[in-house]
């Protein structure tokens, strides 16, 4: 399975620091939660690693080959992305937009197979949009939105997944019940999949490992148990945090 | 989003299509009637009727289906380039570039031949303003290309409102039919042909990308397109379409917005499908259009461009709100 890998790194954007030469190392089976404050950097980190943008200095590799080195359309076969803001103004039925996701894998005159369908279908049935399935997209609500692009690249179906705020628009159950599903699957696949996040009981939920981006340069990554401290969690958000005991598990609640 | 099947609608605008050029060689105020078509079309009799139908006739139906064809691929291309589903073939200058060139030329006196180069001359020129202003700035971003392109048409706007105000008696006459639109002087397509070929070739050969693209660029290049040369060639088959449309018939208005948004509503947003739709599309729409122009208060001529406004807009209208019901 890809695994992926990031030497040397160096993301600015104006005159923010996010990382100096950061090195990390990303196995597959693991599934890292990306925190930190506003304008921390967690999307141009994702982007980056999607080669969505070029860092100042530093690589990103996939496999064996430096991501910029992929070809666009290979590169989108072993590693998508879901991209906090994905609009269009024109009129597309659900369906169609989730097989969008089917692109990369079809040739350049190629039409959609049955099976392709059916995978489309199998996706929307996963994030429970089977119902609204020929609704026009501009029509779907936020969090409908939000789960038709989860949907989308499910079709896709990357080794690699990387998550900018997937929870974003959604109800507690589709938080819960989709990231879930989705984390599960990566497991068993032995795939890897990066998120970012701003509940930290939902890190703590579904992640074994962390990235926490301080915003001035600063980063710690690591496994969850060693990095998922009150103490250190209140430094990262500049926010007192407490940590609540209940039998084994830990609860993070701001002071 | 109940929709009628692709494939069909194809087909019954092909042959909506047949029906027109038929109509349209049929009707005029000589040489009527279409029991002598057939005869007058592929017969060797040397007749007046037959140089009306050879000469005059066919040749502006076959401009008309073909700018019609280029105006409404370039509507799909453009509102795909700019991810603005009230993008025109024109937004980014490319008409106002001509019609000032062409207007220039009618001010001196000349006519036809001169005027379309002039037409393509200045509209060539308008790409090249939009396309060196824009790459200097290094980004091909739709929000910047649209502020570019829609700041140097309101510049070509006053340059030929001051024209219009300084001129008078034929010249602005004339100045006006070319502005809305018009094919009384049109030679046969010809090498407008070739463009529009290309323009449908290129268009269909980008259609699935084109359907990644109107999500946006990032969107795109993380399904495995790369946006860059994709927005490149749209923005020069575009520029090259439309200046060949309106070198040929001036700048006739409404088709290239409206005609892609009416094949989205009958057909949906694929461009494997909107691309062919569109241009059978509009040729139909514009070469009926143009039949009417000319026949409605014969002998006199209507600008072509205000049959398209009075066809297009009830029409649309119609399909706006057949949508809206059916949701």
């Amino acid at each position: 399975m890809t695994r992926m890998a990031i030497e040397g790194l160096t993301l600015r954007l104006g005159s923010r620091q996010f990382c100096d030469k950061l090195c990390l190392d990303f196995e597959p089976g693991q599934i890292w939660g990306v925190l930190g404050p506003n304008g921390s950097g967690k999307t141009t980190l994702l982007h980056t690693l999607a080669g969505l943008h070029s860092p100042q200095d530093g690589r990103v590799w996939l496999a064996e080959r430096e991501l910029a080195q992929w070809p666009v359309r290979e590169r989108a076969q072993q590693l998508g992305i879901l991209l906090q803001s994905d609009d269009s103004s024109f009129p597309a039925p659900v369906r169609e937009c989730a097989m969008l996701g089917r692109h990369p894998h079809l040739e350049p005159w190629q039409w959609e197979s049955a099976e392709d369908w059916a995978r489309v279908d199998e996706a929307l049935e996963r994030v429970g949009l089977s119902h609204i399935a020929g609704r026009d997209q501009r029509l779907l609500s936020g969090g409908e939105r939000q789960r038709l692009k989860l949907a989308t690249l499910m079709v896709q179906a990357p080794g690699i997944w990387l998550l900018d705020e997937p929870t974003n628009h959604l109800d507690l159950h589709h938080q819960v019940q989709l990231l879930e599903d989705l984390t599960g699957e990566v497991r068993r696949q032995n795939q890897l999949l990066l998120m970012s996040l701003h509940d930290l009981n939902l890190a703590a939920r579904l992640c074994d490992h962390l990235v926490l981006l301080y915003g001035d340069g600063r980063v710690e990554a690591g496994p969850l148990a060693e990095l998922f401290e009150s103490d250190r969690l209140s430094r990262l958000y500049g926010h007192p945090i407490r940590a609540l005991h209940d039998g084994g598990q830990c609860w993070m609640v701001p002071g | 989003m109940s929709r009628i099947n692709p494939l069909l609608v194809l087909l019954l605008l092909a042959l909506l299509l047949v029906v027109s050029l038929v109509v349209s060689l049929g009707v005029g105020s000589y040489a009527r009637g279409f029991a002598d078509l057939p005869a007058l079309l592929f017969g060797s009799a040397d007749s007046l009727e037959r140089a009306v139908m050879l000469e005059l006739r066919l040749p502006r139906a076959l401009s008309a289906m073909v700018v019609g064809a280029q105006l409404s691929l370039a509507g799909v291309m453009m509102q795909a380039l700019l991810r603005n589903p009230l993008a025109d073939p024109y937004v980014l200058g490319v008409s106002g570039g001509a019609s000032v060139a062409a207007l220039i030329t009618l001010i001196l006196g000349f006519s036809g031949f001169w005027v379309a180069a002039a037409a393509f001359a200045g509209a060539m020129i308008n790409v090249v303003l939009v396309f060196g202003l824009v790459s200097r700035a290094g980004d091909w971003s739709p929000g910047r290309l649209l502020l570019t392109g829609v700041v140097i048409a309101s510049g070509w706007g006053a340059v030929v409102s001051f024209l219009l105000a300084v001129s008078e008696g034929q010249a602005l006459k004339s100045m006006l039919f070319w502005l809305m639109g018009d094919f009384s002087h049109v030679p046969a397509p010809g090498w407008h042909l070739l463009v529009l070929l290309v323009g449908l070739l290129f268009a269909w050969a980008v259609a699935r990308p084109l359907n990644l693209v109107v999500r946006g660029a990032l969107q795109a290049q993380a399904l495995g397109v790369d946006p860059r040369p994709l927005r490149l060639g749209l923005f020069l088959v575009t520029s090259l379409l439309t200046a060949s449309a309106v070198t040929q018939a001036g700048s006739v208005g409404f088709l290239g917005l409206v005609v892609p948004h009416m094949l989205r509503l009958l057909i949906g947003s694929d461009h494997r499908w909107l691309v062919p739709g569109a241009a059978l599309g509009g040729a139909t729409l514009l070469l009926a259009a143009d039949t009417l122009a000319r026949t409605v208060i014969a002998p006199q001529q209507l600008p072509v461009g205000v049959i398209t406004a009075f066809l297009g807009v009830p029409l649309f209208l119609w399909l706006l709100n057949r949508n809206e019901a059916q949701r």
